[in-house]
C-alpha cells in the first residue's frame, strides 16, 4: 500500500487508530524516516564515553551510529559507514581507540569522524577525492545536543532545538540528576537488551497505561503477596522484592487518582506508584547525604517530584526516582529491541546504588518476573492484530475529557490520554513529507 | 569435606544430574530444596562480570526472590507461561574447580568446593526452541552425607545478547 499524507491522516482519529500503524511494514518504513529520521532520538549518556577516544555503538532508527568522546573531550556522533565504500567501521559494542580503522581498505578516522589517512594515499592525486571533505569521512548526524549528561541525534539538519523540543517534560530528567548528591549520573558496565515480537508503539503505549498492571502483572503481585503472607508478620514493611512487584495490585481507585500528562511533542508522564521516601537505613542515609549537599528544604523539594514513567517521544522512558532509562529500538514493524540502563547517583551511599540494582534486576531483566508478562501483553496486540474484523484499535477511555493547559493535557489517572496524545504527535510527523 | 584429590566426582555428578533432572521436570520445591537457606543464584549480564553490584544481571536473586519466581511460574495468570516452557539441560565437563572461589562475585558463599561444567539447555515455549549455554559454577556445603548448592553462577555465552523473556531458572 502507498500512503499518501491524506491517507495517513486518515488512520489517527481522536480516539482511535488504524491496526496498520503496527502490522504494516510500509508504515514503518515511513516511521523510521519521518519520526526516527526527524526527532530527537536519545542515543546514550556521556559517562558511557568517559575518555577520549571512548565510543560506543548504538543506532537512530535503522541507521548505525557511534557516539565518541575526541583527544579534547568533546563527545561526536557519527554514522557507522565509511568513507570510502561504505562499510560498518566499527564492529564491536564499545571500547577505546586512538582511531577508527575501517576493515575492508585500512581508511582510518579520528573520533570525531574526520578522515585520518588512507593507504598508498597517492593514487587519490589529481581526483575528485579531498581528505578534508566531510563526505569521505565518518559523516556526523546533522544534529547533536546533551542535555544534564543525556545525548540526543537528530537525522534533520532543522527543526526545533532539544530544550525546546523536550520542553518542560524536562523536568522528569533534571529530578533524576538532582537526586545525585553531586548531581551526577553514571552507568557503569552492562545494560538489559530485552527483545519483544511487536511493535515498538505498543511498549510506547504501555508505559502510562495504568489499567494494565493489576491484570498484566497478577501472577508476580501474588507472588509478593503470598510470600510476604507465607514470611512475614502481619504490618511488616515490604522488603523491595515485594514492594516491586505487589504495588502492581493496588486497586484501580488507586490508579484512577494517579497525576497523568501530556505533551504536545507526543511526551507524557504518571504519577509515582512507590512511596517516594522509604524508611530503610539505606534510604535515610542518602537522603543525609541529599542534605548535605542541598539542605534541607531543596532535598524535600527535590524526593518530592513523584513520577513513574516520563516518556520522551519516540524512544525513551525515564524512571527518574529509580534511576532506570529505557530506550526504544525498532527493529522491524513486529520486532522491538529495549535496551535498559541502570544509573548511579554520583555521591549516593553504595548501598543505594545496590537497591537501583534490585530494581533493574527485578522489573527490566529479559528474565524478569513483571516484565516478561508485559512482553507477552504485547506480543499477543501483534498475533492478534493479524485477525480482520475491526481496523479500528480503541483508545476511548476517558475519551473527550482531557484537560488542557498550555503545553500539556491532563486527565485522570486510568485514562487513555497518553495514547491518544502519542498518536496525534505520529500523524504530525507522518504526514511530513521530506 | 574440603575439595581434595579423594572428593568423590562420581557423587558430584550424580549431584548435579539431580539438579538438572529436577529442573527438566519443573519440580521446583524439590529443586529449591537443593539449596541452602543462605543461597545465591547469579547470571551476569556481561561477560566476565566482577560482581553483582557492579551492573545490572540476568539473575541476582537471594532465595526470597527464588521463591517468587517459583510462586510467580506457577500461578494460573503467568501468561506469558501459558504455553508452558519446558526445558531440557545436559550437564557435561564436571569438574572441581580449584580457583573457582574467584568467581564468587565478591559474595563469600560458605562452601566446601566449587565444581565448574558445561551447561547446554533447550528450552522450547509456543512454537520455537532456543539454546543456552555456557559455564556452571556451583558452590557446593556438605552437609551431613550429601550436597547443598549455597550458589549457583552461570556465565552464558550470549549473556550479553538482545534476548526475549526467560521465564524459569536455567
Amino acid at each position: 500500500m502507498r500512503y499518501d499524507s491524506a491517507t495517513i491522516a486518515s488512520l489517527v482519529e481522536p480516539d482511535r487508530v488504524h491496526r496498520n500503524l503496527y502490522i504494516d511494514p510500509a508504515l514503518f518504513d515511513l516511521e523510521m524516516e519521518r519520526i526516527f529520521g526527524h526527532a530527537w532520538i536519545y542515543v546514550g549518556h556521556e559517562s558511557q564515553v568517559k575518555n577520549p577516544g571512548d565510543y560506543v555503538t548504538t543506532a537512530i532508527g535503522k541507521q548505525p551510529v557511534v557516539m565518541s568522546r575526541d583527544a579534547q573531550g568533546k563527545i561526536h556522533l557519527l554514522l557507522n559507514r565509511c568513507g570510502h565504500r561504505g562499510a560498518k567501521v566499527v564492529g564491536d559494542r564499545e571500547g577505546n581507540v586512538k582511531l577508527f580503522r575501517c576493515c575492508y581498505h585500512g581508511w582510518t578516522f579520528k573520533p570525531d569522524g574526520s578522515l585520518a589517512g588512507i593507504p598508498m594515499a597517492s593514487g587519490y592525486e589529481d581526483t575528485r577525492l579531498d581528505m578534508k571533505d566531510p563526505k569521505y569521512g565518518m559523516c556526523k548526524v546533522p544534529r547533536m545536543e546533551i542535555y544534564r549528561g543525556f545525548v540526543f541525534g537528530s537525522m534533520s539538519p532543522t527543526g526545533p532545538g532539544l530544550v525546546e523540543y523536550l520542553g518542560d517534560a524536562a523536568t522528569s530528567i533534571d529530578n533524576m540528576v538532582e537526586r545525585a548528591p553531586e548531581g551526577r549520573l553514571e552507568v557503569v558496565g552492562g545494560c538489559f537488551r530485552a527483545v519483544f515480537r511487536a511493535n515498538w508503539k505498543i511498549f510506547l503505549e504501555n508505559l502510562n497505561d495504568t489499567m494494565h498492571p493489576m491484570v498484566v502483572h497478577e501472577s508476580s503481585v501474588k507472588a509478593g503477596e503470598i510470600w510476604a503472607k507465607q514470611h512475614l508478620p502481619e504490618g511488616a514493611p515490604d522488603p523491595l522484592p515485594v514492594r516491586f512487584t505487589r504495588n502492581n495490585g493496588f486497586p484501580y481507585a488507586f490508579w484512577e487518582k494517579l497525576t497523568l500528562r501530556g505533551h504536545k511533542n507526543g511526551h507524557s508522564y504518571m504519577g509515582g506508584i512507590f512511596p517516594p521516601r522509604r524508611t530503610d537505613p539505606v534510604f535515610l542515609s542518602y537522603v543525609e547525604a541529599m542534605e548535605k549537599s542541598y539542605g534541607k528544604d531543596k532535598t524535600e523539594e527535590i524526593l518530592s517530584v513523584d513520577r513513574h514513567n516520563t516518556i520522551y517521544y519516540p524512544n525513551v522512558s525515564f524512571q527518574s526516582g529509580y534511576q532506570q532509562v529505557r530506550v526504544i529500538r525498532p527493529v522491524s514493524v513486529d520486532r522491538t529491541q529495549m535496551d535498559v540502563y541502570a544509573f548511579k547517583l554520583i555521591g549516593a551511599p553504595d548501598e543505594f546504588y545496590r537497591h537501583t540494582l534490585i530494581y533493574s534486576n527485578m522489573v527490566n531483566s529479559p528474565s524478569s518476573i513483571v516484565m516478561t508478562d508485559d512482553h507477552e501483553a504485547y506480543n499477543r496486540v501483534q498475533e492478534g492484530l493479524v485477525a480482520q474484523a475491526n481496523d479500528w484499535i480503541s483508545l476511548d477511555r476517558d475519551a473527550g475529557r482531557d484537560t488542557r493547559e498550555g503545553d500539556w493535557l491532563s486527565s485522570t489517572g486510568t485514562s487513555e490520554m497518553p495514547m491518544r496524545n502519542q498518536y496525534q504527535a505520529w500523524a504530525r510527523y507522518m504526514t511530513q513529507e521530506a | 569435606m574440603l575439595a581434595s584429590a579423594d572428593t568423590d566426582i562420581r557423587a558430584i555428578e550424580r549431584f548435579l544430574y539431580r539438579e538438572a533432572a529436577l529442573l527438566d521436570e519443573a519440580r521446583w520445591e524439590e529443586w529449591l530444596a537443593l539449596y541452602t537457606d543462605d543461597c545465591f543464584y547469579w547470571v551476569p549480564s556481561v561477560m566476565g562480570q566482577k560482581d553483582p553490584v557492579e551492573t545490572v544481571s540476568l539473575y541476582a536473586e537471594d532465595r526470597m526472590r527464588m521463591e517468587m519466581r517459583i510462586i510467580r511460574v506457577t500461578h494460573p495468570r503467568a501468561f506469558s507461561s501459558d504455553m508452558p516452557v519446558r526445558m531440557s539441560h545436559v550437564v557435561g565437563n564436571v569438574m572441581i574447580d580449584p580457583d573457582g572461589a574467584a568467581s564468587d562475585g565478591g559474595t563469600n558463599p560458605r562452601a566446601d568446593l566449587v565444581v565448574r561444567s558445561t551447561a547446554h539447555i533447550l528450552e522450547f515455549r509456543k512454537e520455537d526452541q532456543r539454546m543456552f549455554g555456557g559455564i556452571a559454577r556451583h558452590w557446593l556445603r556438605c552437609t551431613g552425607n550429601d550436597w547443598k548448592i549455597a550458589m549457583k553462577r552461570i556465565d552464558l555465552i550470549n549473556c550479553d545478547a538482545p534476548m526475549e523473556g526467560i521465564q524459569l531458572f536455567l
